[in-house]
C-alpha cells in the first residue's frame, strides 16, 4: 500500500483544478468542481491502481479522503 | 425509433423532448455553473420552444433524438442528451446537462443508457464528440472510453469512439455504479 500521502496524491490528480488543496480531513465533496464524473474517475482510478473496487452505494457514504483511504487500505489487492 | 419512447430502466423514466420540455432546458443552459462551457442561449422561452418545434420535426424524420430524463414517476426532470448528424454509420453526442443537485450518478446513468439503446437499435458503429479543452471533467469522462483524438483545434477535442471500446468500458462503469447492464 502506498502511503497516505501517496494516496492523496492519486486522488489529488482526479479533480479538475490543477491547484487543489487537499489533505485527509478535506470534505472532498464541498469542491466546486465536484460532481458525479469526479467520482467516478475516482472510482475507476482506485480499481485500475489499487486493485479495489468500491460499490457506489459505499462510495457515496465517504465524506472525507480518510474514509477512502481506510475502505482501500482495508481492501487493496494489488 | 422514437415509437420506443418512454423507457423505464435504473430507476428513471427516459422520454424525448417536448415543447412544454422548454423552461426546464432554458433553466439548465442559463445555469452559471453548467453553462460555462456551453455555446451561447438565448434566453428567450419563445426561442427555446421554437427551437424544440424544429427539433420535432427532425425527430420525426428519425435525424435527431433530444432525450429528457426522469424520475420514475415522470414527475421530476433531471436532464437532457441529444443524438444528432446520425449518417455513415455513426451519431454524434451533445447536449449532456444535468441539474446539478442531485447529487448521484443519474448525469452519467443516462449518457450510458441513451448510447448503449442507440448503438443496439441501430447499424452505427461509432460516435463522434466534441469536448471543450477546459471541461476536464467531463474530458476525463470520456477518456474512460479510450476514444480516438480525431482532430483539434484551440477550445476544443474532437473525439470518435468505437461501439466495442464504448460497450466494454460502459459495462465497467455500469458495474461500479452497482447496476446490472
Amino acid at each position: 500500500m502506498k502511503t497516505k500521502i501517496e494516496f492523496i496524491n492519486d486522488i489529488k490528480l482526479e479533480f479538475e483544478e490543477d491547484d487543489v488543496n487537499i489533505n485527509e480531513d478535506t470534505l472532498f465533496r464541498d469542491f466546486d468542481s465536484w460532481d458525479s464524473l469526479t467520482g467516478m474517475a475516482i472510482q475507476v482510478m482506485l480499481e485500475d491502481s489499487y486493485g479495489v473496487t468500491i460499490p457506489d452505494e459505499s462510495f457515496k457514504s465517504f465524506k472525507t479522503i480518510n474514509d477512502i483511504y481506510e475502505f482501500v487500505k482495508n481492501n487493496e489487492t494489488k | 425509433m422514437k415509437n420506443s419512447f418512454p423507457i423505464k430502466k435504473y430507476g428513471l423514466l427516459f422520454r424525448l423532448v417536448e415543447i412544454s420540455d422548454a423552461e426546464f432546458i432554458l433553466d439548465l443552459r442559463i445555469d452559471d455553473k453548467l453553462s460555462l462551457h456551453l455555446s451561447e442561449t438565448s434566453q428567450s422561452i419563445d426561442d427555446q420552444k421554437n427551437w424544440i418545434i424544429d427539433y420535432k420535426k427532425r425527430e420525426f424524420k428519425n435525424e435527431e433524438f433530444y432525450l429528457i430524463c426522469c424520475s420514475e414517476d415522470n414527475k421530476t426532470k433531471y436532464g437532457v442528451n441529444r443524438i444528432y448528424n446520425i449518417k455513415d454509420k455513426s451519431f454524434e453526442i451533445g447536449s449532456w446537462l444535468f441539474r446539478s443537485n442531485i447529487g448521484n450518478s443519474t448525469a452519467i446513468i443516462s449518457d450510458l443508457f441513451f448510447r448503449t439503446f442507440f448503438f443496439q437499435k441501430t447499424s452505427c458503429v461509432k460516435c463522434v464528440f466534441e469536448v471543450r479543452k477546459k471541461n476536464k471533467n467531463v474530458l476525463k469522462y470520456h477518456k474512460m472510453f479510450a476514444p480516438k483524438i480525431v482532430s483539434e483545434d484551440e477550445d476544443n477535442f474532437y473525439f470518435s469512439l468505437h461501439r466495442e471500446n464504448f460497450i466494454k468500458h460502459k459495462n465497467r462503469l455500469i458495474k461500479l455504479l452497482g447496476y446490472e447492464n
